[in-house]
């Protein structure tokens, strides 16, 4: 009875390879990041897992450092927007917005906010919630 | 050759006809994408800038700039840009003669992606895009895969059959055929009734990653993508209008504009003496849009801008604007009847009724489609007093079409360089009311557009309505 305890086996790992190749990709929701230029500012913006609640924003900026960071959410689909939530420096360069409420599933669009010595920036990150 | 050998044989050859008879397979039987046509009036120049259709990344990407008739030759340069970085640039050198000029630049990757043009001496133009990905449906995956499955359980079971102890075993391998098929099958019949997720850049803002897995928000519960309309302030500031749009219900700029009729923003003036410009402004921010204007007459000019917002439906914003220049004042056209436009005959044709049919004859089938189409007319009244301040206050503002006629089965419309169309264009609208009309027909015809302005008069009542 040797050999039906393998053929089993193959049969097994075949179908869990069938299974794990169809699923592979849809299921893995992963933190990303977005990039945009404006004037002297590169601003890279990670949402991660946008979900209805609060979420938390990471900012980076790099090429010139902004005294004060700002992410206002924004409903495109309703026009409803929200006043901006100030997003507190986290290490050189690096901010951070938490709470920042997403009270339903659909496009949100984030317009960061930076003031500082490189003059005032405005650049907006597309964030879906599931 | 012994029956081990034979089978062995039997093996390799049907691994090798699955592994070599895969290949790629494209979701709906074609590479998505498609040529991106957008009219762009950069400084003095109307170009109509293509860019052709991408279908794998990283890959070239060829952009067609068409000049008209008129257009002065100069350079062009040309960059493309992804995550606000420029990765590739190019010059395109625009000769005296109209026609196309290709320009090469390079795609690493499928995404949002902008385009920029620019001559040196004015405005940078941006012009947003998306490189589609590659993308296999998820029930393409199943039934795909399920089929392979079932062919490699089938081999198994072969193999078990002739070597087993037992030939029962062979139903192990066996029932596995049965599943992988089932799956197939399955995927197979849910496919025609699986809507497509929803599409990047016309109905959410593209990003890199829902570009490359669009399947990724497959189950958003959105059904309306539409967005609010548009604010539209007009400032003219020394014969560059500055065109500011904002979201009508929070006052950000309005930065989501899509391609729609191969413009961004169709643009339409009518002078205080009615002449009328056809003109495509350039976006240089966030939802500010520019234009440099030929020199004006003196008075109010009647502005209607015509555009669409990513999630659907194309809106019209109607204002005016006040200009001052030493351009004369066109004379009132005549109605219907011949004349001669810039040097080609029109015989310009007007059957009343409801609807009103208006027919202008071009000397020979050799129309070149603008915008996408055979030709435009733009119809505005009761017209009252001074052509532009009554325009921009009249209660109809229609931009009527003439299609270029269909070719079953042509996907990609034709551009520019199709001069085969014509000799008749014939546009058919519906007066609201009755009063003097101003009409204006655009055809283009050897790469230059033509501009037959007209007089309709539509009486109260009798035969003609």
């Amino acid at each position: 009875m040797k050999r039906p305890t393998l053929l089993i086996t193959v049969v097994a790992l075949v179908v869990a390879a069938g299974a794990a190749w169809l699923l592979w990709g849809g299921g893995d929701a992963k933190s990303t990041t977005q990039q945009a230029v404006s004037g002297p500012y590169t601003v890279q913006f990670s949402a991660d897992q946008p979900r209805i609640g609060g979420n938390t924003f990471a900012v980076v900026v790099t090429g010139s450092a902004p005294d004060a960071v700002t992410v206002a959410p924004v409903m495109a689909q309703m026009g409803h927007a929200f006043p901006p939530v100030p997003a507190v420096p986290d290490g050189p360069g690096r901010f951070r917005a938490t709470g920042v409420g997403l009270p339903m599933a659909g496009q949100w669009e984030i317009t960061v906010s930076l003031r500082g010595p490189g003059g005032p920036a405005q650049v907006v990150f597309p964030v879906l919630v599931k | 050759m012994g029956s081990k050998s034979k089978a062995a044989l039997l093996m390799l050859l049907a691994t090798l006809g699955i592994v070599a008879g895969g290949g790629t397979a494209h979701a709906d039987g074609a590479p998505s994408g498609a040529d991106i046509q957008v009219a762009q009036t950069l400084g003095a120049r109307e170009l109509t800038v293509i860019i052709r259709r991408v279908d794998t990344t990283p890959s070239p990407l060829r952009v067609d700039v068409v000049t008209h008739q008129g257009t002065p030759p100069g350079a062009l340069h040309l960059a493309v840009a992804a995550d606000g970085v420029p990765s590739s640039r190019t010059d395109v050198v625009l000769g005296a003669n109209p026609g196309v000029y290709p320009g090469n630049l390079q795609v690493g990757k499928p995404g949002p992606w902008e385009l920029s043009l620019s001559d040196d001496t004015g405005r940078k133009a941006t012009i947003p895009f998306i490189v589609p990905a590659r993308v296999v449906p998820p029930w393409e995956k199943a039934t795909y895969g399920g089929f392979v499955a079932a062919g490699a359980f089938l081999l198994i079971a072969l193999v078990v059959g002739l070597r087993a102890r037992r030939t029962a075993f062979a139903l192990i391998p066996g029932a596995g055929v049965v599943a992988a098929i089932a799956v197939a099958v399955t995927g197979a019949l849910l496919s025609a009734s699986t809507p497509p997720p929803p599409a990047p850049g016309s109905q959410l803002d593209p990003t890199f990653d829902n570009v490359t897995d669009p399947y990724a928000n497959a189950q958003l519960s959105t059904v309306d993508y539409s967005r609010p309309p548009v604010n539209l302030a007009v400032r003219n500031e020394g014969n560059e209008l500055e065109l500011r749009l904002t979201d009508g219900a929070t006052g950000r700029p309005a930065d989501d504009l899509l391609v729609h009729d191969n413009a961004l923003v169709h643009l339409v003036l009518v002078s205080p003496s009615g002449r009328l410009s056809h003109l495509h402004p350039v976006r240089v921010g966030p939802g500010d849009y520019r234009v440099q204007l030929a020199e004006p007459e003196t008075g109010t000019y009647a502005v209607a801008a015509e555009l669409a917002r990513r999630g659907g439906g194309v809106q019209l914003a109607r204002s005016t604007v006040d200009l001052k220049g030493a351009a004369t004042p066109a004379p009132e056209p005549p109605g219907a009847g011949p004349r001669t436009i810039d040097g080609t005959p029109v015989e310009l044709t007007v059957s009343q009724g409801t609807p009103t049919t208006i027919t202008a004859r071009f000397p020979a089938q050799d129309l070149q489609p603008w915008l996408g189409m055979l030709g435009h007319l733009i119809v505005t009244g009761p017209i009252t007093g001074p052509v532009g301040e009554s325009a921009a206050t009249a209660p109809t503002w229609a931009h009527v079409h003439a299609m270029v006629p269909p070719v079953a089965g042509q996907r990609d419309r034709p551009d520019e360089t199709v001069a085969a169309y014509g000799p008749d264009v014939g546009f058919t609208y519906t007066f609201a009311e009755p009063g003097r009309y101003r009409i204006w027909l655009q055809a283009e015809r050897g790469y230059r557009v033509l501009t037959v302005p007209a007089v309709v008069d539509v009486p109260a009542t009798g035969a003609g309505r």
